[in-house]
């Protein structure tokens, strides 16, 4: 037993000698030094960094101490034009109703101030550009930034502009034409938001949740009505 | 032996020292710069006073900064980006009003925007920061063109729904004005083989500016700094499209952190 320890301790002892002629080797130990300095390169920065960062802090505080009724009175005087400013900014929300609509991901969020009163799925513009013939070129995309209802209609028809025919392959009419006006496409609400935009319904209430409009924004009955009753004429609408 | 020896720690010296200019030099010259250029400008030392007063309200000062630079951009009448790294949102406002408000889920930005003084945080954020150039996986407006059908049997035919569940990669860079770079990458795993290649496109287009050998080649040419702050900032590719989408060609940003 005492035989076999003293082997192992021997072992142990060629192990640690072997090592040692291995480290003591010119080549390994250069490759050793060369490694670890580049280890410290690699670390170097950050801890530099860090140094400056703290110093810099530390120099500003040297340059701007300042006594303790001084930084009371500047804490107080801060305190009160935030204050200000806050209430500014809290101004800029529309108090009365307000509807946002995401022509992204085709959702609406109706807000009072800031508070979320209804939200939904709803259709947008479908980002298509169509060329007739003759070069005459039509966008369908709903426009971003913020408008105001111009005007609310119930029961609205559709004057069918030429594209409605133009899109269909169909010949267009003539002004006036009676094929020109539709009372069922957009539902029992319009809300205008210039320019031929609007806030409208849509029997195609399965595509709601998906760009498929000609710029102009559906939405579903029940929102529609919601939505009709709660905007007045000059309420903000803000599309992203 | 021995000259093989010099030429390695000759070529170690030399790899060595750019690389620490590059990563700890560069970085607190720009912040000295920052620092310094606020303190020696009078003009803005007059109109500001306060923001050097004492160090122990830099947290009113930021404040102050905040709602400054958010009160210039309501006077814009295009939609804004607004960075909150505090409350970890980044929001899309217009007069205002918060359109959209999204959450950030990690936030990644260098240390020297630790080192910025009071002075210098007003100086550089009590007004939105302006986009200067920017590049998105995201295609900005996708809009396809299609010639008037003939007839309505090929009207019919080319009748299609869009795919909503389809997003693209999310990744959006900003280069702001006042030297800082925004990026914004998705959280989300890549899964798609399209994914994959296009995030991996532009993360390595994005990470060549960091990049040490880029750094050495472009030394030469000199078309970026030596170092500019950045901001990495991982949110939903879905967040990342509609601020991407929702934002006007030239972007303002508000920063706040």
């Amino acid at each position: 037993m005492s035989d076999l320890l003293i082997t192992e301790n021997e072992n142990i002892e060629v192990k640690k000698s072997c090592f040692k002629s291995f480290i003591s080797r010119p080549s390994i130990r250069f490759s050793l030094i060369m490694a670890s300095l580049t280890l410290l390169v690699i670390i170097l920065p950050f801890i530099i960094q860090l140094v400056a960062t703290t110093l810099t802090a530390r120099q500003f505080k040297i340059i701007s101490s300042s006594s303790s009724d001084e930084y009371l009175a500047n804490k107080a005087t801060l305190e009160k034009i935030i204050l200000k400013q806050e209430n500014t900014l809290n101004d800029l929300t529309p108090k009365s109703f307000y509807l946002i609509v995401n022509s992204t991901d085709n959702d609406f969020q109706l807000f009072k101030d800031k508070e979320l009163i209804r939200s939904g799925k709803c259709s947008t513009g479908k980002n298509e550009l169509l060329e007739r013939k003759n070069g005459k070129k039509y966008l369908f995309t709903t426009p971003k930034g913020i408008f105001t209802i111009k005007l609310k209609k119930t029961h609205p028809v559709w004057t069918k502009p030429d594209w409605a025919f133009i899109e269909e392959g169909l010949p267009v009419p003539p002004p006036n034409h009676p094929d020109r006006f539709d009372d069922a496409t957009l539902g029992d609400y319009a809300l205008s938001l210039g320019d031929g935009y609007m806030i409208h319904g849509t029997v195609w209430q399965r595509y709601l949740g998906l760009p498929v409009t000609h710029g102009c924004i559906r939405l579903d009955d029940d929102d529609l009505e919601f939505i009709y009753n709660s905007l007045q004429k000059g309420s903000n609408v803000y599309i992203y | 032996m021995k000259a093989l020896k010099a030429i390695i720690i000759l070529i170690f010296t030399a790899f060595a020292s750019l690389y620490l200019y590059f990563y700890a030099v560069a970085p607190i010259i720009t912040l000295n710069q920052i620092n310094k250029y606020a303190l020696a400008d009078s003009v803005f030392m007059r109109k500001h006073p306060i923001a050097a007063q004492h160090p122990n309200l830099m947290h009113q000062i930021k404040e102050k900064a905040f709602l400054d630079a958010q009160l210039s951009l309501s006077k814009a009448d295009s939609i804004g980006l607004v960075i909150n790294l505090k409350d970890s949102t980044a929001s899309l406002v217009l007069k205002g009003v918060t359109l959209r408000k999204s959450k950030i889920d990690e936030i990644n930005q260098d240390l020297i925007f630790k080192g910025i003084n009071g002075p210098a945080y007003s100086k550089l954020f009590s007004k939105p920061l302006v986009c200067i150039s920017d590049s998105s996986t995201v295609v900005k407006a996708p809009i396809e063109y299609h010639k008037a059908p003939k007839d309505t049997i090929e009207a019919m035919q080319r009748m299609r729904l869009p795919d909503s569940l389809v997003c693209e990669p999310g990744y959006y860079s900003l280069n702001l004005n006042r030297g800082i770079r925004l990026v914004m990458v998705q959280s989300e795993e890549w899964t798609t083989p399209e994914e994959i290649a296009v995030g991996e496109r532009f993360k390595s287009d994005m990470q060549q500016q960091k990049f040490f050998l880029y750094r050495i080649k472009d030394l030469k040419g000199k078309e970026t700094p030596d170092y500019i702050p950045t901001i990495v900032l991982k949110t939903s590719k879905y967040n990342i499209r509609a601020i991407y989408r929702g934002l006007p060609d030239k972007v303002s940003v508000v920063l706040s952190y």
